[in-house]
């Protein structure tokens, strides 16, 4: 137990480092998210004509979203560019794989950049669609928090399922831009639409946009089953991602990776 | 070296590197699709597909059907890609290519750093454009039929046109941040211009509703004349009514042709010394 606290503790000090050599990176990566989903989000907010309706519905889901995208990124990252580098090389040599990795980012890909590019994304839709800002904070702030740490799990998931996806092919990864978009249907796309609300859950960062829907007051799913449906499904993503992890590591013991664009 | 001969030797690199993007391209293709259904799907989930498309009407200020709204909304999704893939590919390719790749010292040995911007700033955009708005004949031809042929002509003269302006753009803006400045990440300029102009063009909003400063920021591109024709071509279908949105391109087009040979310039008599 207190070994792999200890190994956890390190993992994150790494990572920490790691985003400190990028940080003008990180900044601008920041930026350009946010700038990008203005793009997007702001003329389907408008078109809907309830922006202020539209704005909780979906900017809970682009949190949720780009938790899930972030991990694929993290994950092409680790499979593809950073081989050239030799950083991949580098954490096999010392019994560190693809999970391991995608938990050294987590404080700062997963959930400081995520959460900072979320209220920058809020804050300029909100500056094109209403005249105050008050509209982007949560009205329960404990579901916001809650709704935070339960991203770490499907952001996991889906890094660990990329990197099985790269290490198994030799497709570019440029693919990742349009895999992302897969994670649009129940976080951006309301589970509403599907007809059955609960056929959205197959997404696994569904939970996460729904529970964020709860801390604006528009969820789809009744937060009566979901709130305490969240974390056991937050579980089985975890388990399931050391799993996919861990077919990873060994296809690359098996076969090796070399760098591809 | 002159520039007739710089234009063939970049024309036949690009003809030369073009299978190792082919998946690029096809993301290029694929994504603005998404994009385009999603801007009248996506509204559509939360207040309903009519209200949605009247809402588009009330934009372009003439009643749409839903086929229509369609096209107006494949049409213009070829903005964020030509923006995207010109502006976002040429400032990267500029900046890696005198910082990173050492092209500089071939480029001096044979030309001059002028001619040969000058012509990669011609050749790449005209490639980039055509080869990345490929996606718009299916949709089109789909849709409108025949007359959907004849849009995409009159998109794709406009997407060109606009496209070298674009280049021309980049060229003057990403010399001097390549030569004179540290900024040693290629990706930082493309990564924050390139959504800052389209967030600026506000492309399927009215362009009274996009915050002053990116919109400012937009104004300095061909971005918001590129959008108004586009709009005028997949409503009207006759570029002959966007004439003057035409002539504000052209004549931004004249002011960036000065603006990169003077800045070419400079950079070549910095670099030599």
């Amino acid at each position: 137990m207190r070994s792999s606290v200890t190994r956890l503790a390190r993992l994150l000090y790494i990572g920490l480092n790691l985003s400190r050599m990028h940080l003008v990176s990180y900044v601008v990566n920041g930026l350009s998210a946010a700038l990008w989903l203005l793009v997007v989000f702001v003329p389907t907010v408008v078109l809907t004509g309830h922006p202020l309706h539209a704005f909780r519905v979906f900017l809970p889901g682009v949190f949720a979203m780009s938790v899930g995208a972030i991990g694929m990124w993290i994950a092409t990252e680790f499979t593809r560019w950073s081989v050239y580098q030799g950083l991949t090389d580098m954490f096999r040599e010392c019994g560190l794989g693809v999970l391991h990795y995608l938990v050294s980012c987590v404080i700062v890909d997963c959930v400081a950049m995520s959460v900072a590019t979320y209220f920058i994304t809020a804050c300029g839709v909100a500056a094109y669609i209403s005249s105050s800002l008050s509209i982007v904070l949560p009205q329960n702030p404990l579901l916001f928090l809650y709704a935070v740490a339960l991203s770490v799990a499907p952001y996991l998931l889906c890094g660990a399922a990329t990197a099985l996806l790269y290490v198994r092919t030799r497709i570019s990864g440029a693919w990742t831009n349009l895999f992302q978009m897969a994670l649009a249907l129940g976080t951006v796309v309301p589970p509403k639409a599907f007809g059955i609300p609960w056929l959205a859950l197959v997404n696994p960062a569904t939970v996460v946009a729904e529970v964020m829907r709860c801390a604006y007051g528009a969820p789809s799913i009744p937060p009566s089953i979901l709130l305490p449906l969240a974390p056991i499904i937050a579980g089985i993503e975890i388990a399931l991602a050391i799993a996919l992890a861990e077919r990873a590591d060994r296809e690359i013991a098996l076969r090796g990776i070399e760098f591809r664009f | 070296m002159g520039f007739i001969a710089s234009v063939k030797a970049v024309a036949y690199r690009e003809a030369v590197w073009f299978r190792r993007f082919l998946a690029d391209y096809a993301i290029a293709w694929i994504m603005p699709l998404l994009f385009a259904l999603g801007m009248i799907f996506l509204p559509a989930s939360v207040s309903g597909l009519s209200n949605v498309v009247s809402r588009l009407s009330a934009f372009v200020g003439k009643h749409l059907t839903l086929e229509q709204a369609i096209v107006f909304s494949v049409c213009l999704s070829s903005v964020v890609t030509v923006v995207a893939v010109v502006v976002g590919d040429m400032s990267q390719t500029i900046i890696s290519e005198v910082k990173i790749l050492g092209a500089l010292d071939t480029i001096l040995m044979s030309t001059s750093v002028t001619t040969y911007f000058a012509a990669v700033a011609v050749v790449r955009p005209l490639i980039l454009t055509l080869a990345s708005t490929l996606y718009l004949l299916p949709p089109l031809a789909m849709v409108e039929g025949l007359h959907g042929l004849v849009i995409y002509v009159q998109c794709l003269a406009a997407l060109l046109i606009s496209g070298i302006a674009l280049g021309l753009y980049t060229t003057a803006l990403s010399l001097p941040i390549a030569f004179f400045t540290g900024v040693s990440r290629p990706w930082i300029l493309a990564n924050l211009l390139v959504p800052a102009i389209l967030a600026g063009t506000g492309i399927y909003i009215p362009i009274t509703m996009v915050p002053t400063v990116l919109r400012l920021l937009a104004l300095t591109s061909p971005s918001i004349e590129m959008c108004r024709t586009l709009q005028i071509v997949a409503v009207y279908s006759s570029l002959s009514r966007a004439v003057d949105a035409l002539g504000a391109i052209a004549a931004l087009l004249a002011i960036y042709v000065a603006i990169a040979c003077g800045v070419g310039k400079a950079c070549d008599v910095g670099a030599r010394r």
